[in-house]
């Protein structure tokens, strides 16, 4: 019994790898086909080798801690300013509601990018702007998904929990919270994602170090398989980084039965 | 002195109709009812005609526009622990337990651990769940959860239960366990019951009186009486004694006039204006008219 | 599942024997015409590109060029390796990169220099302080308590490259700076911001902070490269010029043309630019009056990078950078 379930799990996970492998089979063909040079995107084996190099030099490490660190500080302060936000929009106070959404739709649509020069005239060409970036980045989806998970709360929860008497306070905690939770995790998830997505903007200015920096960085010097080294290496942690949040995902809500790592 | 005394509630809604303007809809027209201590009162009537708007009331979690409903004497203002709601949907909160869904009440008057966990599993045996505490809402079937939610009611061991349409979401079959089980409890822990249903034989079953509500807006337009005795209730045969038959053709006399005047007035409806249709509806009235109908 | 599996050996055999085969890459084309493909940006780089076409020069030699939209200079190497475009006007250090990563280029060419009249608005870069800072010549920098920030566009190009000499000529240390790096449009806000103490500028980013004013000049690329500091090269991809050598030819003679052009009527090359960039006015760069290669600059460049640690000793000499197969349009 034991080999058959081992070699179930060896088929369900070779099923699940094809479409990589076979992507990465054929971007590493594709030179040798005449569809791209190599030069100018290497084929994964130069890039396999780069990265390896990298990782031996100590020198991927030192780029992935720094933009680590700004990413989840920056992420960090997305959720304790977006979520206590997305409460109070979803929750009662329809007239804080009606003050702030338009503004906030506004300035959710402002693409981070035009934004530099505020923040630079902010936040200066620091740590602080960075991280700055990754928090402005990170924050507009938890704020919607939260907001939209307690709009979207079924009725009957609460009438339930009115129904017995419960304060405000305690609907808000043991219903309101619990019940939007999936939604508010999803956001959470996407903006974990997307912070990894603005490593690039958010490293373009006053950086030393960082996956977003060694990207900008080799192109300018046209050291093109440390660039698609880098560009591997924010793929890879971001797609660990969802993993993570879909573990930890899975755990908190339990009682839900169809979420699938 | 009765447990709970409705006088002359009346209740409008606003509805926001096309033109952005609002319609006033009236929902009850004045409803005057009497309900004793330990009774089991069942209301039935058309579709829309306000019989949830009236457990709402009751309930306190809507307030009346006219009139008042009083509880011991004192008048309604708004929910408390001395009434609980079982609704129609499944209202099981599916991030709980079912253990901790039964406990949900009593964390807000009891800061005992063990003795909410006693409790709770007391009351899931009373419903026939015990071994299922652990189990999560997507984990039973319908019947079990509509179980669930009457221990979580009766964990608070309210005075007064208010049951809408509780077991309309059921299969026959098991809609027919639950109303035994139903009168058992209720009969057993001496509550007082409000329950609403659509169905005739449900009410001629459960209730020791059942008051018949007339068309929108809703008022009481009799109340009968059940001659039925607690014993012919527990006889499996008891569709078939003649106190059963008369109350059910009683009440379906009373009943199909008013759902007549339901079907009438969707035909007026319809024919003024098409595109219009009834706001707070549960359900589509001439599909209910028919399930009221068929259940003869 | 014998279907499957069959298809999936099929797919795998497919590329197996594709990784074997190894075609010929980019289709060579002919030309007929002396047409060559170019991307034109719309700044200061356009000059010669502008004036060419509004002054005829082009036309002269009967050569022509299909504009194919502006790439960022990040990008431009990219595209020159691709074949998005044919020519490119880069600096040394920018040709060495692209042949240490196995570009086949060779420059044809010099595009850029700095002047010789000492004028310094023509020079390639201005390193640029705010009015008031305690930074009165390059030697300044030894003497500060702090860490002088500079800004530079990268690291590994012009910027730092040509900076590095500069400290070495002041015999200032390189732990005392620290560069910061940000795109030119961005440094001025910075130095006024005092985010940086010095901004290296391009043209028309120095006119611009100059123009404002409240800055004030430190040094100019000509103090700091010894007279190299403005070399550009005009370069080809190898294969091109050997499928098209008539192309190259004609098209080096009428783009050096219209830049000796240029050296000579700075104001209306000016104007001619502005106009087509759609500004009120433009700067405008200065370039070799013959189009002959400096091999003592492109030697410079090399001993700098080399000194920089970019470069190791040897790895390249001013002839694997250019070829003089067009030196009859010098």
């Amino acid at each position: 019994m034991e080999s058959n379930e081992f070699i179930k799990k060896l088929k369900t996970f070779a099923l699940k790898s094809s479409a990589i492998v076979a992507f990465v089979l054929l971007w590493e063909a594709a030179p040798h086909l005449g569809l791209i040079d190599p030069i100018f995107i290497p084929p994964p084996s130069v890039v396999a080798v780069k990265i390896y190099q990298l990782l031996l030099s100590g020198e991927l490490l030192v780029h992935i801690a720094a933009s680590l660190q700004r990413v989840f500080l920056g992420f960090i302060i997305a959720l304790v300013v977006a979520l206590p936000l997305g409460f109070l929009i979803g929750g009662w106070f329809k007239t804080f509601e009606m003050a702030v959404d338009p503004l906030l739709q506004v300035l959710g649509q402002a693409n981070p990018f035009t934004l530099f020069p505020v923040f630079m005239a902010l936040l200066g060409i620091g740590e602080l702007s960075k991280i700055g970036i990754i928090y402005w980045v990170c924050q507009w989806p938890v704020l919607f998904n939260t907001v939209s998970g307690i709009k979207s709360v079924d009725p009957v929860y609460i009438k339930v929990g009115r129904s017995m008497g419960l304060t405000k306070f305690n609907l808000f905690k043991k219903v309101l919270l619990p019940a939007a939770l999936p939604a508010i995790f999803t956001g959470i998830r996407m903006s974990a994602v997307f912070a990894f997505f603005m490593l690039i903007g958010a490293e373009m200015i006053g950086a030393h170090s960082g996956l977003g920096f060694l990207i900008i960085q080799s192109e300018a010097v046209f050291n093109m398989p440390k660039m698609y080294a880098a560009i591997v290496s924010v793929a890879l942690l971001g797609i660990a980084i969802n993993y993570l949040m879909l573990n930890i995902e899975k755990k908190a809500m339990s009682w839900k039965e169809d979420i699938v790592v | 002195m009765a447990k709970i005394e409705s006088v002359n509630v009346k209740k409008t809604f606003k509805i926001k109709n096309k033109g952005n303007q609002y319609d006033e809809l009236p929902a009850l027209g004045g409803v005057d009812l009497k309900i004793d201590q330990g009774e089991f009162m069942v209301i039935v009537g058309p579709s829309g005609c306000g019989k949830s708007t009236f457990l709402d009331l009751v309930s306190g979690l809507t307030l009346p526009d006219e009139g008042t409903i009083s509880i011991d004497g004192k008048s309604v203002t708004g929910p408390g622990l001395d009434r609980a709601i079982v609704f129609q949907q499944n209202a099981l909160f599916p991030w709980r337990t079912t253990l901790k869904n039964v406990e949900f009440g009593l964390e807000s008057i009891n800061s005992d651990k063990d003795n909410r966990r006693e409790i709770a599993l007391d009351y899931l045996s009373l419903v026939g769940l015990s071994g299922y505490h652990n189990h999560y809402p997507h984990q039973l079937s319908g019947g079990m959860k509509q179980r669930v939610s009457i221990a979580r009611a009766l964990a608070l061991n309210p005075g007064i239960l208010l049951m809408d349409e509780p077991l309309a979401a059921l299969d026959a079959q098991t809609r027919e366990f639950l109303q035994r089980d139903i009168l058992r409890i209720s009969k057993e822990s001496h509550k007082t019951v409000l329950f609403i249903t659509h169905s005739i034989d449900e009410a001629v079953f459960l209730g020791d009186k059942v008051a018949v509500m007339s068309a929108r807006p809703g008022i009481i337009k009799q109340v009968l009486d059940i001659p039925l005795t607690a014993e012919q209730r527990a006889r499996d045969d008891v569709v078939a004694t003649q106190e059963f038959v008369q109350s059910r053709q009683t009440l379906w006399k009373l009943l199909k006039e008013e759902v007549i005047k339901v079907q009438e007035a969707q035909i007026r409806f319809q024919s003024q204006s098409p595109a219009q249709s009834p706001a707070r509806v549960s359900g589509n009235g001439l599909i209910n008219a028919v399930r009221v109908l068929t259940k003869i | 599942m014998e279907k499957k599996i069959k298809l999936l050996l099929i797919a795998v055999a497919i590329l197996v024997v594709a990784l074997l085969v190894r075609p010929v890459f980019y289709a060579t084309e002919s030309n007929e015409n002396y047409t060559l493909k170019a991307s034109v940006n719309k700044d200061c780089s356009g000059t010669p590109w502008f004036v060419g076409v509004e002054k005829g020069f082009f036309k002269d030699e009967g050569v022509n060029f299909v504009d194919v939209g502006q790439i960022a200079a990040p990008q431009r190497n990219l595209a020159l390796t691709s074949g998005q475009i044919d020519v490119e006007d880069v600096d040394p250090q920018q040709l060495v990169n692209l042949l240490k990563a196995g570009v086949k280029v060779k420059g044809v060419a010099q595009s850029g220099d700095e002047p010789t009249d000492g004028d310094i608005n023509k020079e390639h870069m201005h390193w640029v302080v705010l009015e008031n800072s305690s930074l009165k010549t390059p030697g300044d920098i030894a003497r500060q308590d702090k860490i002088v920030k500079i800004g530079v566009i990268s690291e590994g190009i012009c910027a730092d490259t040509q900076n590095n000499a500069l400290l070495r000529k002041y015999n200032v240390s390189k732990s005392k700076i620290e560069y910061v790096v940000i795109p030119d449009p961005q440094q001025e806000q910075a130095l006024r911001q005092g985010l940086i103490d010095i901004a290296i500028l391009h043209p028309p980013f120095y006119f611009a902070a100059e123009k404002h004013g409240g800055v004030r000049v430190l040094a100019s690329s000509k103090d700091a490269f010894k007279g190299a500091g403005g070399t550009t090269l005009l370069v080809f991809r190898e294969d091109f010029i050997k499928e098209n050598p008539e192309t190259v030819r004609k098209f080096t003679k009428a783009y050096k043309d219209t830049e000796k052009w240029v050296n000579r009527n700075r104001v209306e090359a000016g104007i001619l630019t502005a106009k087509d960039i759609g500004l009120t006015e433009a700067a405008v760069h200065y370039y070799s009056n013959t189009g002959k290669i400096n091999t003592s600059q492109l030697q410079y460049w090399i001993d700098s990078l080399v000194t920089d640690g970019q470069l190791k000793k040897g790895e390249f000499k001013p002839e694997d950078l250019y070829t003089d197969e067009f030196k009859d349009t010098w």
